[in-house]
This record gives structure tokens, sequence and C-alpha cells, in this order.
């Protein structure tokens, strides 16, 4: 009896300090609902991996067929390829952009003119928000074989007129100049943040002991770029096995001659996919490409969490 | 609220009433349609998507045109028509995508290559018994009842073939200002060494012109072949008039001649260099003045007005460069099938089979309304209204070739009356495939058809254009075709028409 009375005096006292949260938790709601809606419950359709899918049977009554629908991925002899290609640009991509985005965060928190620096921020991030197909078009002004600029300008050097899209070896270049173009301004604006809330005070005593600007940038800003840097790369290794579909599909222009350097397994799947509306071998695939992510990230949390626990992100 | 409330009542009432005056009117005037129909009922609204290659006339000039459409539909089925025209470019991704989440499309367009797997996801319904029971008419508007069934796939039909030329020839179009210049004889242009002959004489004098506008979709031009016994996958037949082992079609000399000369003719500079990636349409190119001539498929009576329109107005010299021939994806190209999500598939075979019968509503969705968007000449044919063009009409198809059944359509003035009959008489010229009505099933072998597009992607337009040697490439792209599965295929193939043909 006594007993009984102790555990709900404590479920009471449990709940209480809760209480006061609870506005704060009821505006959680909405964000909690559109998680489950748009990430948790398209889960269920990892079913469809399994499954020989007919639409007139639904998801939930269409044949199972087990593993069959994987099985077209080691078919095919170009896996090792697709594996080299996907994770050795994913791996080049992330590494290029967190230097390169370092830099220019710190470069341009060095800017004194506040309007100069908003502008430097801004073009660095306008690449960011241009479509990838026009993206596309524009690489090919350059690199058409009858009216783009370089082969204008070798020609006008004496040399010969290269044929861009069929030559393999320019393309892991192509590749990592445009994707770098592109997307480090995204993850520069995250560094920028981070080093504009550093306590000045910090930056003051240093200069007071006569630290250089390299000194300071090496030990107070790296350091505190540090967890946003791991934050970043953390969450690029969870998608290595996820391509950027438009960076390997359309500035290719989908040329078969270069496909070993450009095929990834995205541009895999949906070419030999895209004749046979079959679902289930497209679910495969992508289902493939999240547990390997999933792996991925597991393996990387683990070895941050050996040498820097607190950056872990879990 | 009560507000809400009163304004739906209101509403309610007077779609009653609307549809009430129009039962009684229907009434009236359909003594002659069938007595299955109950006309008591709400009209049923079929939604039908066609894909159309050029660009299409403005949502609201459709609904002009399908309200004078819905008219006849009404009076003679009780149903209503929603039409929904869609660019090709766009249509071959969207339209899978709308079917797989089970949207209520009724009729669409259904491509041949394409449709074998919205079969076998089950996008399309299986249409032999509604054809039997509702298609009767429909059937008998084709030459002979194998056409009608020739969009096929394991003994079940999933669609009507649109009425057009069923045949392909291997053609090549020389643009005739520079034939006329060098004072050339084509009359006796019949092989590609020919063609290289010509190009030899036009290219000295002509520096700096490309010979040929090459593209990369399709197979060398004047291969023959019979694609359509393995899909996507390039196993088909050779001589397919007597032949009936399915064989690796990238293996065949006629291939390997091919990219032959093309490889030469690139190699001289006569081909656009960046055919292999290019998306520029190669019309542009001769519209330009760019290039001298390109390959066809269509050597049809009509193609060389169609090639000299796509051309800007270019005039072209048609050359054909073999015979006629008719295949089950050259019959069936084009045909219109049944969705699966279709609420109610007896009535939409029935809507089908009176747009394959009736040729008001064929005149209304190829020419638009009469007196608004043509009138008819002292002949009986079609023309543009006084002052009027393609462009400054609102609805102006011209597309018959899409439609269900253009042969019951007006012809055009421009076309000649007997428009429809030369394309008749063509047909019965074509050399037919002993395989036409078949269609393979890749779903034996998807996995390696996966990995053989692949490999064939790689290749193939490079080779197909000649940018690439074909002494080299070509036995690197047979043999990995071979790893990927291609003998496989190939065997599938086989069997699938082996018992197609015993059961015919």
């Amino acid at each position: 009896m006594s007993n009984k009375v102790k555990e709900k005096k404590t479920l009471a006292e449990r709940i209480k300090p809760y209480k006061r949260y609870l506005p704060l938790y009821l505006m959680m709601l909405p964000a909690l609902l559109y998680l489950f809606i748009n990430n948790y419950l398209p889960m269920s359709g990892l079913v469809l991996a399994f499954e020989k899918y007919n639409v007139q049977d639904g998801i939930w009554g269409s044949k199972f067929v087990g593993l069959k629908n994987f099985k077209f991925l080691l078919k095919s002899n170009e896996l090792p390829i697709l594996f080299r290609n996907t994770l050795g640009y994913n791996l080049c991509f992330i590494i290029i952009n967190i230097i390169f985005g370092v830099a220019l965060a710190i470069l341009i928190t060095e800017i004194g003119n506040l309007a100069f620096r908003k502008f430097a921020q801004s073009s660095i991030l306008f690449p960011f928000v241009v479509s990838i197909v026009i993206v596309s078009y524009m690489v090919r002004a350059f690199l058409d074989p009858e009216a783009g600029m370089l082969n204008h300008l070798l020609v006008s050097i004496g040399h010969q007129k290269i044929s861009w899209y069929d030559t393999e070896k320019f393309w892991p270049f192509i590749l990592i100049f445009v994707n770098t173009w592109k997307s480090v301004g995204y993850g520069c604006i995250l560094y920028i943040s981070t080093i504009l809330g550093i306590d000045s005070s910090l930056y003051e005593s240093a200069s007071l002991d006569g630290a250089t600007k390299f000194q300071k940038i090496r030990y107070i800003t790296l350091p505190f770029l540090k967890p946003t840097i791991i934050t970043v790369a953390l969450l690029s290794i969870g998608r290595i096995f996820n391509s950027d579909f438009g960076l390997f599909f359309q500035v290719p222009q989908n040329s078969g001659l270069i496909s070993d350097v450009t095929q990834t397994i995205d541009t895999f799947v949906y070419k030999a996919l895209i004749t046979q509306s079959n679902i289930g071998m497209s679910a495969a695939a992508s289902f493939f490409q999240s547990v390997m992510g999933l792996i991925m990230i597991l393996i990387f949390n683990t070895i941050t969490r050996k040498f820097s626990e607190e950056n872990a992100l879990f | 609220m009560k507000r809400k409330l009163m304004s739906l009542l209101l509403c309610a009432v007077m779609t009653t009433g609307l549809f009430a005056t129009q039962t009684v009117w229907a009434d009236e005037e359909t003594e002659t349609a069938d007595e299955d129909i109950d006309f008591s009922e709400d009209p049923y609204e079929v939604n039908m998507v066609i894909t159309l290659p050029a660009a299409s006339p403005s949502q609201s000039e459709i609904d002009r045109v399908v309200e004078h459409v819905n008219e006849i539909t009404k009076k003679k089925l009780n149903m209503t028509l929603n039409l929904q025209l869609l660019p090709y470019s766009t249509y071959l991704e969207q339209i899978p995508l709308e079917l797989s989440s089970g949207s209520d499309i009724d009729i669409l367009t259904a491509i041949t290559g394409y449709a074998q797997g919205w079969v076998s996801s089950g996008y399309l319904l299986d249409m032999t018994d509604l054809l039997d029971e509702y298609g009767q008419e429909a059937i008998a508007t084709y030459s002979s009842p194998d056409l009608a069934k020739a969009a096929q796939l394991n003994g079940k039909i999933f669609g009507l073939p649109v009425h057009k030329e069923i045949a392909q020839q291997p053609t090549i179009f020389f643009r005739t200002d520079i034939l006329d210049k060098y004072d050339i004889d084509v009359s006796n242009v019949k092989t590609m060494a020919d063609v290289d002959a010509i190009y030899e004489q036009v290219a000295e004098k002509e520096p700096g012109m490309w010979m040929l506008a090459a593209d990369n979709l399709g197979v060398g031009k004047a291969v023959v072949f019979d694609m359509s016994v393995g899909g996507t996958s390039f196993a088909g037949l050779m001589d397919f008039a007597n032949n009936t082992t399915v064989t690796n079609l990238l293996a065949s000399p006629e291939f390997k001649e091919w990219c032959e000369y093309n490889h030469k003719w690139f190699d001289n500079g006569w081909i656009n260099s960046g055919a292999a990636s290019d998306t520029e349409s190669y019309y542009s190119y001769i519209a330009s003045g760019q290039a001298f001539s390109f390959f066809s498929d269509y050597g049809h009576p009509l193609s060389e007005a169609d090639q000299e329109n796509n051309c800007g107005g270019v005039d072209l010299t048609m050359v054909h460069l073999g015979e006629p021939y008719a295949t089950t994806s050259t019959a069936a190209i084009f045909s219109y099938a049944i969705s699966s999500g279709s609420k109610d598939p007896a009535k939409a075979m029935k809507m089908l089979n009176l747009l394959e019968t009736d040729s008001d509503i064929m005149n209304l969705l190829n020419w638009g309304v009469e007196g608004e968007d043509y009138v008819v000449n002292s002949d009986g044919l079609l023309d543009y209204p006084e002052g009027k063009d393609a462009s400054s009409v609102g609805y102006h198809l011209g597309a018959g070739w899409i439609l269900p059944n253009q042969f019951i359509c007006t012809p055009w003035a421009t076309d000649g009356a007997d428009i429809y009959q030369t394309i008749v008489d063509y047909n019965n010229t074509a050399v037919v495939s002993k395989a036409l009505g078949f269609t393979f099933d890749s779903e034996p072998v998807a996995d390696e058809v996966a990995a053989v597009t692949n490999v064939r992607n790689k290749y193939y337009k490079a080779l197909v254009v000649g940018a690439v040697d074909p002494d080299e490439y070509l036995p690197k792209l047979l043999e990995e075709m071979d790893d990927a599965g291609m003998q496989d295929i190939i065997a599938e193939s086989q069997k699938q028409l082996d018992e197609f043909l015993a059961s015919k």
C-alpha cells in the first residue's frame, strides 16, 4: 500500500519538471509530425526492394521475391568501377570542400569593409543555387567541340581541337572543379557563422600577447571550427554512397565513352532502368545505398568518438 | 459555417438541375445510340493523355475543341472527354510516375519499347476481352486483324496501334540545292558506297560543310533489322522475312559497315564532331545550311514533305537505300492503351472505340473547330480560314499519326485528297517480318537487360556517329555485351519467339 503511494508520488514528481516545457513540446509537435510523415512513413516503401511490384496488386499485395532485385547490381561487371567512382569522387569532394570552404571562410571574415564582405559572401553562395542543368550548359559553352571557348583558345594558339566529351582523362578534374565551384559556398556559410560567433576578446588578448595572424588562425579559429567541420564531414559521409545525380548525369551530357570515369551508382541505376519501369530494382539500389551510408556513418562516428568524444554525433 | 452550407446546397441543386436538363436533351436526340447506355446517369468523364512531339496548343484552346468533342460523346455514349496533351520529352518520365501511383488516367498513348515495362508492372490493362466485347468496330478499321493486335505482350493485347504508315525504310535526304549546284544524279544511289561517292564529290567542292548531320538516337539507319524481338537490348532478327534465328544485331556485318563508313566520314571532318553527345536536333544543321544530308527511317510518300517541314522548308531530295519493311515496333510504335487506374475500363474501351471510328471527333482533334480553325474548300478538303496559317489559328495539331485514327479525317488541302489511300498502298508494299505481332517480355532476363543496356550506352552512340574506330571498339562492345549476359537474352528471346511462331 505504502509502496503504491510512493510510486504515484514519484510519477507525479517525474512529470512535474516537464510541465514547464509543455508549450515547447507542443511547438515541436508539427516538426516531429513532419519528420514522421516525410521521413519515417516512406520507409515502409523499402519493402518494394524485395517485391516484383505490380500497381494493380499495390505495395502490400505484390509478389515477394526476396533478394532477386539486388542481383542486377552484381550481374553487371561495373560494380568495382561504380564503387570506385562514387566513393572516390565523394571523398575528394568532402576533403576539397572542407579545405576550400574553411580557407574562404577565414579570408572572408578578415574582410574589413562590411558591404564588400556581404557581397563576397553572397557571390560565393550564388553557384549553389544555380540549377545543375544550367551549369551543364555553362560547362558545354567551354567544352563544346565545335563552338566551345576552350577549343577556340586551343586553335588560336595553334593547338589541335580536343574532343572533351569523348576523352576520359580530363573528366575527374572537370567534375571536381565544377563541384567545388558549385558547392563550396554552402559549407563556407556555415564556417563563417561559426567564426563570427567566436568571442573577439580571445583575438584581442592574443594580439596583446603578440600573436601573428597565422598563429591566431592556427590556435583560435581552427579549434573553434573543429566541431562544425566534423559535423559537416559526418553528414556528408552518410551520403557517400549517393552521388549528385545532376553533376554526374547532366554535366558529362550522358556521353558514353567517358562513362568509366563519370558513372556512379545513381547514374548507372537511372540509365539501366529508365526504359524498364522496374520499381523493385530501383528501390533495391537505393536501399543498398542507404544501408551502406548507415554503415559508413557508424564507422566514422566510432572513429570520431575515439579521438574527440564531444564532437561525435551520437 | 451556415453560409458555407447554404452555398454548397445551392451548388448541389444547380448541378442536379444541369444534369436533369442535359438528360432530357440527350434522351430526345439519341434514338440511334446503343441501347445499353443509360443516359439517366451522370456522364462518365474519360481522362485521356496524348503525347505530342511538337509544341501543343494552350490548354484553353484544347478545352475549346474538347467542348465540341463532348457534344458528340455525350450524345453517343453519355461520356465526356478530359484531354491532356503532353510533350514527348516529359511524357516518358511523367507518365510512368503517374501510372505507378495509380492515377485515374483512362486512355493514354503507349510507346513501343517502353510500354512492355508498363505492362509487366501492371500499369496497363489487358485489353483482349474488352476489345472483343466493345471494340469490334475499332478492329474493323485495320486492314488486317493481325495489325490491330500488334501491340501485345505474352498474348495479352495492351493497345490499339495508331493508323499510320506501318513500314520504315532506310532513306537518305540530300539538300536539293547542293545536288543541283554540282549536277549530281542520285537516281542510282542504292548503297552506303554510293553515298560515300557523293560525299567525296561534294566535300571536295564545299570544304567546311558537314556532309552528314548525324544523330545518336537510332541504330545505323541504313541497317535493316527487326529490333522488337529483343525489346531494347539489340537482340533481334536480320533478314526477318526469311530468318527466325535471333542474333546480336550489333554483331552483324551490316552494322559494322555502317560504323566503318561513319568513322571514315567522321575522321574526314564530314560529320558534326559533337554528334555523340549532341542533344541538338540534326534538322537544325540542315536548316542552317551547315550540313548536306541526313539519314532517316521514314521513306513513305509523305516523308519528304514532313522532313522539309522539319528542316524549316529547305528543299530536300529523298533517296531510298532499301525496301520498306514492317516489324512489330514499326507497325505499333504508338498505340492507345487503357490504364489499370481507369475507374471504368469498359467505358474507356467504348470511348476508344468511338475515337477510332468517328470522323467528326478525329477532325476536331486533328484540325480543330470548323469555321474557327479550318474551312472546307470547294473540293471538300480542309484549309486554313482566310488570312490565317498554322501559327495564327488557335488549334491545329496536324499530327494525325499520333491520333487514334487519322485515316477517317478529312484530308488537308495541301496533302491532297488521296493522301490516306497513298499511305495504305505504301503499307501494302512492305516486306513483313515473320515476327510481326511478337513482343519480347524482358522480365525473365531483367538483370541481364539492365547490364547490357549499360554496356551499350557506353559505346554505341560514339560508334554510330563514327567518333571511334570500329575495329577497336566494336569487338570491345560485343565482348562486354556477352560478359553482361547478351547470350542469355538472345536465348530467352529465341525461346519466346519460337513459342509465338508455333502458336501462330
